[in-house]
């Protein structure tokens, strides 16, 4: 399968003239990904996640290598119109990505700029706010949606424009519990109805839902897999900064002090039934 | 005892077809010197709440004394809550304006009509308790990482000096070391200079690790307070209160479906129940 997002040999610095090499921001990144995968990326500040997915839309342009999506490479600017509309982004700050005065207005501003047809439109907005939850709203202000459904409404502009790739830049990081439980809900309806999500977190809760995790460090991917496999890596993890989630630290923790547990639970419900075992051996 | 509220009540827009009730009849009381946690949903209460503590707001009905210094719906002077209680909301970093680090700080106490020396001596002191090295002091806040800048808003506020520090959601968007170590920087804050805190967080992770004690906000009411064990001990019922409930709590209530006796309730950190775990296989393997 041809891949859908490709990275090869990356590097980037803002200002390349100025710095020492070492110093990038990216320094050789190497990434695939399949249509319809869900990915997470974590790592630290300043690891280069936010720059990786600046060049995953050209947003940012490689300093070195080279990024294509769909066969597609972002330095050629007459294909980047169509790079942007296949890979949408979502970014932190719900009240920076809003434009539009009602629900049904900011739905609309991403397909006006790509010149959809006005029929088509209107068959659009309530095809993709019914799919974020939204039906309904097309009059609200979107000043009076709480912060998880500002983030659904920034999907759904984004859905509009049907893209192949939606990138999820710590999209639920400025939001409550319950917001953040909304925007997950989303990224996983949308990977299930097809769509390649890249969802960039420093939960790693929430990274744990996905298909594949890749650990950014100091501008280079350093580790990746399925993300029990990563979180089963807890003093590696440490290395950089990050913790794997409860379940983890929690065997990891009970291993160190004896206990003969597995270490292969990667959920509740199998290390409880572990403990269960063990406890009541007697 | 530092802060005592009695009958709180605040109404927003009071006597209009849009008039919301946002905080009812709640008493509580907190000792100076204290940590103390605020939790509860968005639309709670919270942040009126802690509105009403720094003198924001003036209440709709009951009263709120702050040391010596008392608000109720009559109150004309709002002063010595202004001086006593300084509050870093959400994003201080985005009131950020001044072409240096230490500018941004001295603009508070500059509005105190202190002398120059006296700033400068609180721009001083008030960076080394947010923990910001000197050599910032010339720099624009805005070249800073967005850690650093949150802790150029929080010296600011510091440096009024306040008996009670009030913070909403101060770690939200930092990466978790940022988050940790800012919180470690207001603990000691807190210890050192016997100041009063008041987080409010929607993180149970961060309110078990520092708080002394918490309240829990629900619909405009408070609904729980105790040490955060006596709090967790409410265990999956947090969640009608629109709580995360704690993972190490889930884990232990799962758990205690299949053993007996069960693990003692309202299990403070993850570490606790990992020792507790320990000691009941322990038990078991002797006994």
């Amino acid at each position: 399968m041809a891949p859908i997002v490709e990275v090869h040999e990356v590097f980037y610095h803002y200002f390349p003239e100025k710095t020492p090499r070492s110093q990038w921001a990216l320094q050789g990144v190497n990434l695939r990904i399949d249509p319809g995968e869900y990915v997470a990326v974590m790592g630290p500040n300043g690891s280069g996640k936010s720059t990786l997915a600046k060049l995953l839309n050209g947003l940012l342009l490689p300093t070195e290598g080279c990024v294509r999506v769909m066969g597609k490479d972002t330095r050629n600017a007459e294909d980047l119109w169509e790079i942007r509309r296949q890979v949408g982004m979502v970014f932190q700050n719900p009240d920076n990505q809003i434009v539009g005065a009602t629900v049904r207005d900011d739905v609309a501003f991403g397909m006006e700029n790509l010149g959809v047809p006005r029929a088509e439109m209107l068959r659009r907005i309530p095809e993709v706010l019914s799919q974020m939850g939204l039906a309904g709203r097309e009059e609200d202000s979107p000043h009076h949606l709480s912060g998880g459904q500002k983030q659904r409404l920034a999907i759904a502009g984004i859905l509009a424009m049907k893209p192949a790739v939606i990138l999820f830049d710590e999209s639920t990081s400025m939001l409550d519990p319950a917001g953040r439980d909304d925007v997950m809900q989303a990224i996983q309806d949308l990977h299930r109805q097809g769509t390649t999500v890249v969802h960039i977190t420093h939960s790693a809760r929430e990274a744990s839902l996905a298909d594949r995790l890749v650990v950014m460090a100091e501008g280079r991917v350093q580790m990746q897999g399925a993300p029990g496999e990563v979180f089963r890596q807890g003093e590696r993890l440490r290395d950089w900064d990050l913790e794997p989630p409860l379940i983890y630290r929690l065997q990891e923790q009970l291993q160190k002090q004896g206990m003969p547990l597995t270490g292969t639970a990667s959920d509740t419900k199998e290390l409880v039934n572990e403990l269960w075992g063990l406890l009541s051996k007697g | 005892m530092g802060i005592v509220i009695e009958g709180l009540s605040h109404v927003y827009m009071a006597g209009t077809p849009f008039a919301h009730t946002a905080l009812q009849d709640v008493s509580l009381r907190m000792e100076a010197g204290s940590f103390i946690g605020i939790v509860g949903p968005t639309g709670s209460g919270k942040s009126t709440l802690i509105q009403l503590i720094a003198g924001l707001l003036r209440p709709t009905q009951g009263r709120v004394r702050v040391f010596d210094a008392v608000l109720d719906p009559e109150t004309k002077n709002r002063k010595p809550f202004r001086k006593w209680v300084s509050v870093v909301f959400q994003y201080p970093e985005h009131q950020l304006f001044e072409e240096t680090v230490a500018k941004d700080i001295a603009f508070g106490p500059r509005n105190l009509g202190l002398s120059p020396e006296e700033v400068e001596q609180r721009v001083e002191q008030a960076m080394a308790w947010a923990g910001l090295p000197s050599e910032l002091a010339d720099l624009s806040p805005f070249h800073l990482s967005g850690g650093q800048m949150r802790r150029v808003a929080l010296a600011g506020v510091l440096a009024m000096q306040p008996r009670v520090l009030i913070l909403d959601e101060p770690t939200a968007g930092l990466d978790p070391r940022g988050q940790r170590e800012l919180l470690e920087t207001i603990r000691q804050i807190q210890r050192e200079q016997k100041m009063t805190v008041i987080m409010v967080s929607h993180s149970m992770e961060e309110i078990s690790r520092h708080a002394e004690r918490m309240f829990v906000m629900h619909r405009g009411r408070l609904v729980a307070e105790g040490t955060p064990e006596q709090v967790f001990a409410h265990g999956t019922r947090l969640r009608e209160w629109g709580l995360e409930v704690p993972e190490w709590i889930v884990l232990a209530e799962e758990l205690n479906r299949n053993l007996h006796p069960p693990l003692p309730q309202g299990i403070r950190r993850e570490e606790d129940l990992a020792s507790s775990l320990l000691a009941r296989w322990k038990e078991g393997k002797s006994g």
